[in-house]
């Protein structure tokens, strides 16, 4: 470092170099106000100050020693990358609070609690855990993701899969004979004691659903939306169908599928409000308990299950979900032979076609030598029976030629075919 | 790298198939418990209303001249409802006596002093509900049955189905005894 200092501030720089030099010194001051506006958000007054200061200061030191001059410069351009990397930090750090503090205020506002601190320190384990796997061994990466995945879905059922299975499985109940335990109702719904009051328009309802997306857009202009908060309220009503109505109690109770009835975006985030209206036409599962001796429909805990959709989706809902399972089925059986195909290497030569199953060394031989003898001795007497020459033969000398050498026999008569549509050599010689 | 691809797709197949299988079994028990949970509940009722017939014979005896050859009928059926143990023979009872309670209730069109007997009314009203309640019942129970019938002839649930040896169900018909209408006799 010493000896590169030292050879540095060895020879004075011509005057013209320090004009030149004075002139970089404005580039780099522009480059540096650019970081500072940007990253550190400091704008200076005035605004041009770094303009006047550097080629100031390469000034004054060119008046005091011009050795000293190609040495301050390549201070200033490697404080650029400083300035930069310390820039970029600090915006992070600012980015992160300024979330922090977003986060914060939203949590107020809609009264959400915050995080246990033993959820946020498992769920930084499992995050670092898959980067540190994916950095390790993407291929391990891969596969967890595809073995955790489904096992974990398979154990644990989400509460809108075990509403949709028990819809499909339960006879719907009329109100006055509805028996005790897990039932399915279908309904219209009559509004309790109390309505609610929506939050997007104050719309008055007997329940609402409203979520606030934050929306990202990509590169290519193709917009995503992460929920980042969610609230659902219903107050307790009654259904009603021909033979009676009975009331709900509608803790723990989850809406599906409700009607969208006001969305807008704005600030980055998309908002939208679903509504439960009074002479919906709903149907529900849960279970039919008492309070106070009356038939009251409730949360079910050992099944975990109470949920409300509207009646026309559930009827959607019946109708595709055979034709997806069907499409599942048919995908399931392609793809175990993708599977087959992908674990096997196939052999194709000449005489020769052979299916090795990789990871049991099975060898089975589709075609070899001999049955590919027999092959062209069944093409040789389909030739003669049909009288069939292919394109290739029209060159009648090659036809002779050919037919010798299958050793047809002196009787056969061979033509020349023309065939318009695949023009050949042969026609094109003729024609000159 | 195939091999491992094409592990990764036997393995999803693998774990697909067996969720699929165990979802159709539990699917097919829930229907067969289902129809089990209906019939049951069917049972139920013809009990509530046989637990109605004492106190109907005790407020038409108290009022009017019924035939009392007919209530002993009606009080030996009842009894051997309630001692018997078989489905079967538990429905053919309370068929049998559907009739002669429905009789026992719309006496009171013809009695102006039973029509004004309040325990009487509530009586009347009660045995109406359970047979609107058995009305709705017996078709939750049919729904039931063409439900359990249905899932166990469907592909592939059929395949499981017979496995498990699991065989159809009969629906409940209205018997040629309630479709019988005598009259209102006395």
């Amino acid at each position: 470092m010493t000896n590169f200092i030292h050879d540095i501030t060895r020879f004075e720089v011509a005057p013209p170099a320090v004009f030149f030099l004075m002139l970089f010194s404005l580039l780099l001051a522009l480059v540096h106000t650019l970081i500072f506006l940007a990253l550190f958000k400091i704008s200076f007054r005035p605004s041009k100050l770094l303009y006047i200061l550097y080629p100031s200061i390469m000034a004054v030191t060119a008046f005091i020693d011009l050795r000293w001059i190609v040495l301050e410069f390549i201070v200033l351009f490697l404080f650029t990358f400083v300035l930069g990397i310390c820039g970029m930090i600090f915006a992070f750090i600012k980015s992160v609070k300024l979330s922090q503090k977003e986060r914060h205020r939203f949590r107020k506002k809609h009264h959400i609690p915050r995080k246990p601190l033993r959820k946020k320190i498992l769920g930084g384990f499992f995050s670092l855990l898959f980067i540190l796997v994916f950095y390790v061994n993407p291929g391990l990466f891969v596969l967890s993701i595809f073995l955790i995945l489904p096992i974990l879905s398979l154990i644990l059922p989400s509460k809108r899969n075990r509403f949709f299975k028990y819809q499909q499985l339960l006879p719907t109940s009329k109100i006055r004979s509805v028996a005790m335990g897990l039932a399915e109702l279908r309904g219209e719904l009559i509004a309790g004691d109390a309505l609610l009051s929506s939050p997007i328009k104050s719309k008055r309802c007997i329940g609402f659903q409203y979520s606030i997306e934050k929306v990202s857009t990509d590169k290519d202009g193709k917009k995503s939306y992460r929920t980042i908060f969610n609230e659902t309220k219903c107050n307790p009503f009654r259904l009603k169908d021909a033979t009676g109505t009975i009331s709900v109690n509608p803790e723990n109770m989850d809406l599906y599928q409700l009607d969208i009835d006001e969305r807008y975006q704005s600030g980055g985030k998309r908002y939208t409000q679903r509504l439960l209206m009074p002479k919906d036409q709903v149907l529900i599962v849960g279970k039919i308990g008492l309070q106070n001796n009356i038939p009251v429909l409730q949360y079910e805990p050992i099944k975990k299950v109470f949920g409300i959709a509207p009646y026309h989706y559930i009827t959607t809902y019946n109708t595709f979900k055979p034709l997806l399972n069907r499409f599942l089925s048919f995908t399931s059986i392609f793809g175990f032979f993708v599977a087959l195909i992908l674990m096997s290497t196939i052999v194709i030569r000449q005489d020769y076609i052979g299916i090795t199953f990789t990871p049991t060394g099975h060898n089975f031989v589709l075609l070899n030598n001999q049955s590919h003898n027999k092959l062209k001795d069944i093409h040789k007497s389909q030739n003669r029976k049909n009288k069939i020459i292919t394109p290739q033969q029209t060159n009648p000398d090659t036809a002779v030629q050919r037919a010798k050498e299958d050793e047809l026999p002196p009787e056969v008569h061979i033509e020349t075919i023309e065939l318009p549509d695949i023009p050949s050599n042969t026609t094109k010689k003729k024609t000159k | 790298m195939n091999t491992i691809i094409g592990y990764i797709v036997i393995f999803l197949i693998a774990a697909g198939l067996i969720s699929t299988v165990i979802s159709l079994y539990n699917r097919l028990i829930m229907l067969k418990f289902n129809v089990d949970k209906a019939y049951a509940n069917i049972d139920l009722l013809l009990k509530q209303r046989t637990d109605e017939i004492p106190d109907l014979i005790k407020v038409v005896k108290e009022s009017v001249n019924y035939e009392s050859s007919q209530l002993e009928k009606l009080t030996k059926l009842r009894t051997a409802f309630i001692n018997s143990t078989d489905q079967d023979e538990r429905v053919k009872l309370s068929n049998t006596m559907a009739p002669m309670v429905h009789s026992l209730v719309a006496v009171a069109e013809n009695y102006p002093d039973l029509k004004a007997n309040t325990g009487f009314n509530v009586l009347q009203q009660r045995v109406s509900d359970i047979e609107d309640a058995i009305t709705d019942r017996r078709e939750l129970f049919n729904e039931s049955v063409n439900m359990y019938n249905i899932g166990i002839h469907e592909f592939p649930n059929v395949l499981l189905a017979r496995i498990l040896g699991y065989k159809d169900k009969t629906l409940l018909r209205v018997s040629e005894q309630e479709k019988q209408y005598d009259g209102i006799r006395f």
